[in-house]
């Protein structure tokens, strides 16, 4: 069974409050850390520009891949919001999946005032809940 | 992969390989399985073009980085 994935309440609020500055568009980052353990939160740009689909650019993707490997931490999250629906993933969500070593968070805006985040491995389209821990600073 | 043998030394995701004379990007990811639409590939900090994987060519010290892309959304 996969960890559940653990982050800081101020790693939180990053993705919490990009979504919100993003709304109504989809908004996009990456999580460095080891295991299922957040260090760092990415924020990347969605090249999509869009309310209904993220895409990150791949230039954005390799400086990420890049401080990571120079910080000797992993890519262990992927995450991205949903303005107007439930934080789950799609199917395109399900379909573009291709990290199977990573957690993917999804925030969901569907009550503004009240943001939620769940974490889910996605492994050859077969997607499972994995639990969040949102810890004190 | 082909080529004449020769040993090229190189660096793929930051791990040291050692690939025959020859081989081309194209081949690096057929070796791994990997599907070349489904990537983006850099070579010492450029980014290539997907025309160019079958006849790109790494010679010794390049560094070659390739990375799924990441995209989704609640499109359906």
């Amino acid at each position: 069974m996969d960890e559940t994935f653990k982050l800081k309440r101020s790693q939180a609020d990053i993705m919490i409050d990009q979504a919100l500055e993003g709304d109504p568009r989809e908004i996009c980052g990456m999580i460095g850390g080891n295991g299922a353990v957040a260090s760092k939160i990415f924020p990347t740009a969605n090249i999509d520009e869009s309310d209904i689909t993220y895409q990150m650019d791949p230039k954005e993707q390799f400086a990420v891949m890049r401080t990571l490997r120079e910080e000797k931490l992993e890519l262990i999250g992927i995450y991205h919001s949903h303005p107007e629906t439930d934080a789950s993933p799609s199917m395109t969500d399900i379909k573009l999946a291709f990290y199977p070593d990573a957690y993917y968070l999804i925030i969901s805006l569907k009550k503004k005032d009240d943001p939620v985040i769940r974490a889910f491995k996605i492994v050859d389209g077969n997607v499972s809940e994995t639990g969040l821990e949102v810890r004190a600073d | 992969m082909g080529g004449s043998g020769w040993d090229v030394d190189v660096k793929i995701n930051g791990d040291k390989e050692s690939l025959a004379d020859g081989t081309t990007i194209e081949d690096i990811l057929k070796a791994r399985d990997v599907r070349p639409e489904m990537v983006a590939v850099e070579v010492n900090g450029e980014l290539i073009q997907k025309g160019e994987y079958p006849s790109r060519i790494l010679i010794k010290g390049d560094q070659m980085d390739f990375l799924f892309y990441m995209a989704g959304g609640r499109l359906v």
